[in-house]
């Protein structure tokens, strides 16, 4: 694995390793914030969720208010990314849709679990996806980005 | 200064979008080297490494000079300044999941909270 292209996180979670993982990957519509790009779509108006499984898939599901209210109409899923590693209460790993690959630990400490998340292979990109800052979300990352700055400065 | 950020980005991951050319980097990261030397340790022939050589410098990852005591001598050198826009990038998808990992500890820990003790 080459150490130019991977970004690693860690967070403390007051709860269990088998909850965190269930959070994680069953509830990931209810936490994960829309609108950044990089994994998913820039569009808040859709629903994310795993299927189980090693070769289950990270899906996105587009979903349009229908003309007669609350009701909304579901379109075609678009797979965001693959499971490659399920171990409920332990580790998750998937690719996404550009061969990037994600890994969350699961490590149970005093407080609770520690998750530890490494993207990996950041520096990997096919020439025609480096050669688009767009596809991969990155104008809008970094101006997000700028605005976070800016935030944690004042 | 975004459009500068992005241009920049797309010119250093075009250079390392070659696995030859990111070892070349990682090479350079420990010391600089003749390019013989990144030829002979990257297992690739010299005209190749050439070429390779070419675009990182172009891309103003590496730099070239001549040692005094041998004028035929190419010593190359990272350019570290050029990798500012990896760490750039690599920054940005570091406070992404910052905020993602922050998000996603508010909500495990409203939904699931362990009992004091």
């Amino acid at each position: 694995v080459s150490p130019l292209g991977s970004v690693r996180v860690t967070v403390t979670v007051a709860v269990t390793p088998a909850d965190a993982f269930d959070v994680f990957t069953t509830e990931i519509d209810r936490w994960y914030r829309r609108g950044l790009g990089l994994l998913t779509s820039n569009d808040p108006a859709t629903t994310l969720r795993f299927e189980h499984g090693v070769g289950g898939r990270l899906l996105e599901v587009g979903a349009s208010p229908a003309a007669d209210g609350d009701r909304r109409v579901d379109e075609a899923p678009v797979v965001r990314g693959t499971v490659t590693v399920w171990e409920p209460a332990a580790r998750l790993v998937f690719l996404d849709r550009r061969g990037t690959e994600v890994d969350v630990r699961f490590e149970a400490v005093a407080a609770g679990t520690k998750v530890v998340v490494e993207h990996r292979g950041l520096d990997r990109l096919r020439p025609d996806q480096a050669a688009s800052a767009a596809k991969y979300g990155w104008r809008r990352l970094a101006e997000w980005f700028e605005r976070h700055m800016e935030e944690r400065a004042t | 200064m975004i459009n500068a950020i992005v241009n920049q980005i797309d010119e250093t991951f075009a250079a390392l979008a070659d696995p030859t050319r990111r070892q070349v980097v990682e090479l350079l990261q420990r010391e600089p080297l003749r390019a013989s030397d990144i030829a002979d340790r990257s297992g690739t022939s010299r005209a190749a490494m050439s070429r390779h050589l070419g675009v990182l410098r172009r891309a103003g990852l590496v730099r070239v000079e001549t040692p005094d005591d041998d004028a035929r001598a190419r010593i190359y050198r990272l350019d570290p300044a050029h990798l500012v826009a990896l760490r750039a990038w690599l920054d940005q998808v570091q406070a992404y999941w910052s905020d993602q990992l922050d998000s996603f500890r508010d909500h495990a820990e409203r939904t699931r909270a362990r009992p004091a003790g």
